[in-house]
């Protein structure tokens, strides 16, 4: 389990963006995080991640603190992450960028499996990762991510920038991908759609504070209790 | 100026390949890890100085070769540590702390060797015939370990583990620390190897040329605009980089005037601010 308690956390010391968070991340369960922009959604990924300014709080990994680990060590240790925006490593080929993926970690997973989950990065296996649609660079992100056989993915925003029919499909690789091999997803978004249809729970941030914890299903059920969050 | 075309050619090719046996450690640590060591011409000057004491210690020139890229590369490590580590993310401060490495290295070379100039006899004396035209065997050595270098380079960046472990550094390291590689001990690593990489190349032409404490300053600025103009990345970038800057500034030199050869690099130099500002500007945006 991953369990985050007290977090607070910025970028410049002094001035923390996050105060006060917890949360406990589940293997095989999805926990969306919601927020309008600005709320600290990406900073809390960071945070766990030490790619930004820790001032309190404890992380702990399996029992473990691991709050002063470097963000190689928290890799290693199995917390994935794909980041806001491109995510892959432009200049490296498709299957480069899932070789990196796996060379730090211990139980690297093969290219030919990943391309088994997205066969369209097998197509495009020679090709400069940047030269990727959009929707192709985030499932090469996905799959970088993986190829270091985590057990907690921590997710960024994964349907910003791609057309609606690829977020569906992109839905349903990771409720495969969190049924089949028990991964723990820690999943931002702002596609109300995404989260309602993956997520188990829901912590709703708002100016850096967790406002409100919702169970899955409500987001669905009853969007109307996270619309006002968003503003929508 | 020489009058026989193939001398000339030969002259202009072993400027190139000596100015990318300099620029490739340059093209390592500013081209890899992202940092302007200006230091570099001193890293150099410290591996001909390796060459000249251990040859004096009566241990002979190929033992100095052989230490030069060890010394060196082991004076990066620490430069790294001590100090680039910690300036990772200032590069105005890298910059000028790398400036005042230099100085300091310079000036022990003074203390140590005194301000004189030292020579080392050629391993191998003598000239061979090539293409019809008597050449110096040590030029001709020096243009063949360039060509090792960058084909060992080659290997080890697009062949090796390593090689795509740097390269996934260097095209984001962010990505890479969270894709669970060691960017720190990866940069140090290859800052250590670039500089080794200087040290070679202060030892290998150091029979070529004149040994002194200011021999490190002449090389830096030609070895940066030769990674700067390189057309493309890798070694194979920067071998055509110093084609252009070493091979260019040879054949101007003895075609028309060594001064006007200086002004092209001058020229250079401007194209060099301009690119370094615009990289600058790309980055922040």
């Amino acid at each position: 389990m991953l369990e985050v308690r007290g977090l607070a956390a910025g970028y410049r010391p002094g001035a923390p963006v996050l105060r006060d968070v917890d949360l406990e991340l589940v293997p095989g369960r999805v926990l969306a995080v919601m927020g309008r922009n600005g709320a600290g959604k990406s900073t809390l990924l960071k945070a766990i991640l030490g790619l930004a300014r820790r001032e309190a709080g404890t992380i702990r990994l399996d029992g473990r603190a691991v709050e002063r680990r470097p963000t190689e060590w928290l890799a290693r240790a199995g917390i994935g992450f794909v980041p806001q925006g491109r995510g892959v490593f432009p200049g490296l080929t498709v299957e480069e960028n899932l070789r990196v993926g796996g060379l730090g970690h211990p139980r690297p997973v093969p290219p030919a499996a990943l391309y088994a989950r997205f066969p369209i990065l097998a197509e495009r296996r020679d090709l400069d990762a940047a030269s990727l649609s959009g929707g192709e660079q985030r499932q090469l992100a996905i799959a970088r991510a993986l190829a270091g056989s985590p057990r907690f993915l921590l997710l960024d925003e994964p349907s910003e920038g791609i057309q609606p029919a690829l977020v569906d499909e992109l839905g349903a690789t990771l409720a495969a991908l969190v049924a089949a091999d028990g991964l723990g997803v820690l999943l931002v978004e702002q596609s109300l759609d995404l989260a309602a249809r993956l997520a188990d729970d829901c912590l709703v941030l708002e100016d850096g504070r967790v406002v409100d914890r919702l169970p899955g299903p409500v987001l669905a059920d009853e969007p109307a209790r996270i619309e006002r969050y968003l503003g929508l | 100026m020489p009058a026989d075309p193939t001398l000339l050619l030969l002259d202009a090719l072993a400027q190139a390949l000596g100015l990318f046996l300099v620029a490739a450690g340059l093209a390592v640590t500013f081209g890899l890890v992202g940092v302007i060591n200006l230091a570099h011409g001193e890293l150099l000057l410290v591996g001909a100085y390796t060459a000249l004491a251990v040859d004096r210690a009566g241990l002979g020139y190929w033992a100095g070769l052989a230490l030069a890229p060890l010394l060196v590369g082991l004076l990066g490590l620490l430069l790294d540590l001590l100090v680039i580590r910690r300036l990772r993310e200032r590069p105005l401060d890298t910059l000028l702390a790398t400036w005042a490495a230099a100085l300091v290295l310079r000036q022990t070379v003074v203390a140590l060797f005194g301000p004189a100039s030292h020579t080392i006899q050629p391993p191998i004396a003598g000239s061979v015939t090539l293409l019809g035209a008597p050449y110096p065997v040590h030029r001709l050595l020096v243009m063949v370990l360039a060509l090792l270098v960058a084909a060992f380079l080659g290997w080890l960046l697009f062949a090796t583990r390593l090689g795509l472990m740097i390269r996934g550094t260097v095209a984001d390291r962010t990505l890479a620390a969270v894709s669970g590689l060691a960017v720190a001990r990866l940069e140090a690593l290859a800052f250590a190897f670039g500089a080794g990489l200087a040290g070679l190349a202060g030892a290998a032409t150091a029979p070529l040329l004149s040994i002194d404490p200011q021999m490190g300053l002449g090389f830096l600025l030609p070895a940066f605009l030769a990674v700067l103009v390189a057309p493309a990345g890798g070694p194979a970038g920067t071998v055509l980089g110093a084609a252009l800057v070493g091979g260019g500034e040879s054949l101007v030199a003895a075609l028309a005037s060594p001064v006007l050869a200086q002004l092209v690099v001058l020229a250079g130099a401007v194209l060099l601010l301009r690119r370094v500002a615009g990289r600058r500007v790309g980055r922040e945006r």
